[in-house]
């Protein structure tokens, strides 16, 4: 059981502090212990993990994994759905962008709340109609599925990684700040938790805990808005205009500040948080596994809602977070910076709030919410790895279940440890803005190639893997070289590519590479991939 | 759309223009936004009422997404009735 190991690693710090050991020196000066905190934060994780192994043992089939077993509204499914989408990243990053930039920060909010109504115009009806979910499948059904499953597992592994580091961080600097553990313990323990969560759960995101959870993060993010507000009267503008007296940049914190002087990374960023969402691999699974279409849109609909209505929030997370811990020695550090690392700026709003009670229970929620996305996004890289490249690819099919079983076992482990590796080097970069990265990989390479297929006769097996590789590249290329990696990683003193994100020139380039292609090939399987599209449409 | 064409591919283009229709509209709202914040902040940061501190910045980006919720309602609406008419017959 992790939980044990997650307790008695509490336990040791407690015994370990009046001792001050080295491990733990650092720790006591960055934040000293909080038991009412950590016994709810504890208890509430607990619960959460109870409530995943019982619906995990109630879990049969794959059906059942994402149907509930077919008895559910097209409400709860729609609260699943966001749920899949609202991560404690999101949660995290979103209001600690806001406290350190201010508007700048609701622009990356903004912008998520543009994608899953994308989804629903572009692509639902229409992947409804095939009768298909991921993204592999619409691809291979028209076009051929060897190189569509070789590109579609790396661009899975890519997205993947770049998700994952973002919730690596806020999980990370969440255990650093709750038990005083040095930062590089927290991500290995994060790292051995999320292992053992999936190895032993399996199927641990199923719908009924996507709900309960999507409820308690909703749940929890509105009374601190409401209590932030009850301060203010309701009076959202003596808010901001407190907001604005205590910030170093007085009122230009509450209009953009980046976008005038760099507008091109600007529109940059506005395409991948619009297009980002529709070419993740693990968002689209959950569509449509309700009774009937009818259930089906009415849960997009839900979904849209509850996912705006969250971002929305973050207007008063951010700048209540910002008014709330200025000028208090217990959130913000010698430097102005915030104790316990950027992204901690919901948590420690509310501590300031609700107290102690209110920051365990917050704390629980947003790590049972990290473990949750974490552990789907091993899952979906583990399954690229097993059933895509080994299954499909290296044994073409040839496989009994058991060892694709033991090789996707052997993926999760290794995940485990390249999340713990990049999240280490990621170390105090904002975790929303890290997620705005996987946006950028996936609407460069995923997007483009789903998008077409499902609307292009011309899009041809060459064109699409010959684009959707250049899109994947280069936007892989220009991210490492640009800010994120090539300077606050790697400790160069400029980019060499300045764009960021660099979503502007890498998505037009892939639909262009796959146009281009597509319209060269001259070969049989073209023939044969627009003939498929044919018979697709005429059997719509 | 008021004309009766028995083919089964009707509702199906019907569906099409409509989503991209939709996605037009909320690209239209999202990029005029992200574009007045790079070319025009000035007028983003005039406060919605006089005096006020809340500025337009706030007003179109709640404006934005609401947009997408009133949108995705919208469609599902218009799809679910076209599904039921064409049941229906």
């Amino acid at each position: 059981m992790p939980m044990h190991r997650h307790a008695a690693r509490a336990a040791l710090t407690v015994v370990a502090l009046p001792l001050a050991t080295p491990a733990f020196a650092a720790a006591a000066e960055t934040s000293s212990l909080n038991l009412t905190a950590i016994s709810l934060f504890l208890c509430f994780v607990l619960l959460t993990l109870w409530i995943t192994w019982k619906a995990a043992q109630r879990t049969k089939s794959t059906d059942d994994f994402y149907a509930a077993g077919g008895n559910i509204t097209g409400f709860q499914n729609g609260l699943a759905i966001a749920g899949d989408a609202m991560s404690a990243g999101a949660f995290l990053g979103l209001t600690a962008l806001v406290f350190t930039s201010g508007f700048d920060g609701l622009i990356y909010a903004i912008g998520y709340t543009t994608g899953m109504p994308i989804v629903v115009f572009l692509l639902a009806e229409r992947l409804r109609k095939l009768g298909r979910y991921t993204f592999t499948d619409v691809v291979c059904s028209r076009l051929s599925e060897r190189p569509i499953r070789i590109f579609a597992a790396c661009a899975s592994l890519v997205v993947v990684a770049f998700y994952l580091i973002a919730q690596m961080v806020g999980a990370g600097q969440l255990i650093q700040l709750l038990f005083g553990l040095d930062y590089l313990y927290a991500e290995f323990l994060v790292g051995v938790l999320m292992v053992c969560y999936v190895m032993f759960g399996g199927m641990v995101a199923t719908t009924w805990v996507q709900i309960i959870k999507a409820g308690l993060l909703m749940a929890g993010a509105t009374l601190i808005v409401l209590l932030v507000l009850v301060t203010y009267r309701f009076d959202f503008g003596a808010l901001l205009a407190q907001a604005a007296a205590v910030h170093p940049k007085g009122t230009a914190i509450l209009a953009p500040q980046a976008a005038p002087k760099d507008p091109l990374s600007a529109l940059s960023l506005g395409l991948a948080l619009m297009f980002g969402t529709a070419g993740l691999p693990h968002i689209l699974m959950r569509f449509f596994t309700v009774p009937d279409a009818r259930a089906a849109r009415v849960s997009v609909f839900w979904a849209a809602t509850f996912m705006n209505y969250f971002y929305a929030l973050v207007f008063v997370l951010g700048f209540g977070a910002l008014v709330m811990t200025a000028g208090n020695p217990a959130y913000i550090g010698v430097g102005g910076a915030l104790r316990g690392g950027g992204n901690m700026a919901a948590i420690h709003l509310s501590h300031a709030v609700g107290g102690d009670a209110m920051m365990g229970f917050i704390s629980a929620v947003a790590f049972a919410t990290i473990l949750a996305v974490v552990s789907g996004l091993t899952l979906a890289g583990a399954s690229a790895v097993s059933h895509d490249l080994y299954a499909g690819v290296i044994r073409r099919g040839r496989l009994d279940e058991k060892s694709e079983l033991r090789i996707s076992r052997i993926a999760t482990f290794v995940l485990g440890l390249v999340a713990i590796g990049l999240g280490i080097a990621f170390k105090g970069q904002n975790v929303a803005y890290m997620v705005s990265l996987a946006f950028a990989v996936a609407c460069s390479s995923t997007f483009p190639v789903l998008l077409l297929a499902l609307y292009w006769r011309g899009l041809t097996t060459t064109g699409a893997v010959v684009g959707g590789t250049v899109g994947l590249l280069s936007a892989l290329g220009l991210t490492l070289v640009g800010p994120a990696v090539w300077v606050k990683v790697l400790g160069n003193p400029a980019p060499l590519f300045a764009m960021d994100p660099p979503t502007l020139v890498t998505l037009p380039l892939a639909f262009a590479t796959c146009w281009l292609v597509s319209r060269l090939d001259r070969s049989a399987q073209a023939a044969n991939d627009r003939e498929r599209f044919d018979l697709q449409q005429q059997a719509a | 759309m008021e004309l009766y064409k028995p083919s089964l591919r009707v509702p199906d283009t019907q569906d099409v223009s409509l989503g991209v229709i939709l996605t037009i509209i909320l690209m239209v709202a999202y990029f005029g936004f992200v574009a007045m914040g790079a070319f025009a902040p000035a007028v983003l940061a005039k406060p919605v009422l006089s005096g006020g501190t809340v500025n337009w910045a706030f007003a179109y980006g709640l404006f934005v997404i609401v947009l997408g919720v009133v949108l995705t309602g919208i469609y599902v609406l218009a799809v679910n009735r076209a599904d039921a008419r064409l049941s229906g017959k």
